[in-house]
């Protein structure tokens, strides 16, 4: 962490152009108009060999996406003596190829496959809830990861957050729905209980990086 | 209701993601990650779900530009961007990966890196700086690239390791390579696109290989590269040097470059420059293959046939292109 924090504080003292500034170069470059770029970028990369490396590298990659040799099949992982997690994410990307099919020729819109479809685990949040590296600037009060609640008027999150900045809260149901978004200055949010009984997830976001996944079931 | 589907499926093929901007062959199973998506939600709202089972077509299209298009996608379901685009996650690793053969690993770390802190900020600035969507790969790529190169260090491991090895002769491509197994047209046209980088430079850097690898220069670039040029100059680095020392065709050459700004002390520091700026040519030709193929003495070759085959026809083409 700390050894990238240093080479981003290099990176910034040293002017090299920022991702946007890099990508308007490559696309420029893809259709033969560098002229369109102003001056003080075409002359930063004349002169910088990594920003030209890392123009070149993604040029060459978007120019033919090399690896056609090993063309991404969820197969392709199988058998190789893959750690749990990596499991899951194949597991995600099995459900994605086969859940319209399932979805499909399945009772897709019955009431009672639909009470048990609220409480499906979303496959991508269950990672990041499972994968979290928390702040140390972050305590969540409630609820707890996981957590039970019994169906009640009102839902109440906690967390103390030591830093003055406002986090932006999200609630999502188990299809990654979104169902609140606001943004907050205060440890705690209150919501009037209007929701299905089944598996929410909630996160909490500051400016950059998202600081904790939770989930919890409304029973 | 089958027909609903079919509609949903050509919609996005047509119109939301259509095939030249999102191929199929790279976008692996993009309309199957798409339509499970928005069967997810349709499940979920009575209202979207009676849309979906009308035969109203208009409000059908509505329904799934508010759901499926891409910056909806972004605004409402970051992670799903990075499932879109997991067939380049998994190439890139590869391509750049496959010599320390720890590709899953850093992929499953790369995407949790991705999910966990990256794409919302990806979504957030590219929502931000950019109106259209065409320039989202490049964008994705390049911070793809970043958190990969994060990943790396983040284990102490060397970053794009492989592209610095210096490469077997068995590795190098020859002359006969040049014929059968490499298409030339498309080396020659990256090189082209690799020397547009040094914008300013690109003519000093193409005149000092040549004066390098004893090839032709001709007077056309010398005018474009050297605008305070005498005759006898011209004349001068214009010559055949082929059975030339170094000392030689630097001395003949020297005041010419003094003289429009370029700094050069003596032929040793000329000598460096002009290998150091080869080594970071080869090094970029070097990306466009899965193994290095490029070292100094097939790079001699290279830009022989470059300048004789490529420029020179290009330029043929151009005078005629001309002509009256």
């Amino acid at each position: 962490m700390i050894i990238t924090m240093l080479h981003k504080i290099k990176d910034h003292i040293q002017n090299h152009l920022t991702d946007v500034q890099l990508t308007v170069y490559i696309d420029n470059l893809r259709k033969k108009s560098l002229e369109n770029l102003p001056d003080q970028e075409l002359d930063h990369v004349e002169h910088c060999d990594k920003c030209k490396q890392a123009i070149i590298e993604m040029y060459a990659f978007l120019e033919d996406d090399v690896i056609k040799t090993i063309p991404f099949t969820p197969g392709n992982y199988e058998n190789k003596g893959i750690n749990f997690q990596w499991k899951q994410a194949v597991a995600v990307a099995a459900t994605i190829v086969f859940l319209p099919t399932l979805l499909y020729f399945t009772t897709v819109f019955s009431v009672s496959d639909t009470v048990n479809e609220n409480f499906q685990t979303h496959r991508i949040l269950e990672l990041l809830v499972n994968d979290q590296v928390r702040s140390s600037n972050l305590d969540i009060l409630s609820p707890i990861k996981g957590e039970e609640i019994k169906y009640s008027p009102s839902l109440q999150f906690s967390w103390n957050w030591s830093k003055r900045e406002p986090l932006t809260f999200q609630m999502y149901s188990n299809t990654h729905e979104e169902i609140i978004s606001l943004t907050t200055t205060e440890g705690n949010v209150e919501f009037e209980n209007i929701y299905d009984r089944g598996l929410y997830y909630w996160q909490l976001t500051d400016e950059n990086d998202l600081l904790y996944t939770g989930k919890f079931i409304l029973r | 209701m089958p027909e609903n589907i079919n509609f949903v499926q050509s919609y996005l093929k047509t119109v939301l993601y259509p095939e030249d901007q999102y191929p199929r062959e790279k976008y692996n199973c993009l309309d199957k990650i798409l339509i499970s998506y928005f069967l997810g939600i349709i499940n979920k709202d009575k209202n979207y779900k009676k849309i979906y089972q009308s035969s109203d077509i208009d409000k059908l299209k509505e329904l799934l530009e508010k759901t499926l298009s891409f910056r909806k996608i972004m605004q409402k379901n970051p992670y799903l961007v990075v499932v879109m685009h997991e067939g380049f996650i998994t190439r890139f690793i590869y391509k750049n990966q496959w010599r320390n053969g720890n590709q899953d690993d850093i992929k499953q770390e790369v995407i949790l890196r991705l999910l966990n802190t990256k794409i919302h900020k990806i979504c957030k600035q590219y929502k931000k700086k950019f109106k259209k969507n065409e320039n989202f790969l490049s964008f994705f790529m390049l911070s793809l690239r970043n958190t990969y190169i994060e990943t790396l260090r983040s284990h102490n491991m060397n970053v794009l390791n492989h592209k610095e090895l210096e490469i077997q002769e068995t590795d190098s491509f020859t002359a006969n390579d040049f014929e059968s197994g490499i298409s030339m047209d498309e080396e020659f046209n990256r090189f082209e696109t690799i020397l547009k980088l040094y914008h300013k430079s690109a003519g000093r850097i193409e005149i000092s290989l040549k004066l390098k690898h004893r090839l032709q220069i001709d007077s056309n670039i010398v005018h474009k590269v050297f605008t305070n040029i005498n005759a006898r100059e011209l004349n001068a680095i214009t010559k055949d040097f082929r059975l030339k020392k170094d000392q030689y065709v630097f001395n003949r050459v020297k005041s010419l470059f003094i003289r429009n700004g370029y700094k050069i002390n003596n032929i040793d520091s000329f000598r460096r420059w002009i290998n150091r700026k080869e080594h970071e040519l080869i090094k970029k030709l070097n990306v466009f293959h899965d193994q290095p193929v490029y070292n100094r003495s097939v790079f001699s070759k290279f830009i022989a046939a470059y300048y004789d085959q490529f420029v020179l026809t290009n330029e043929q083409a151009q005078t005629k292109k001309e002509e009256p």
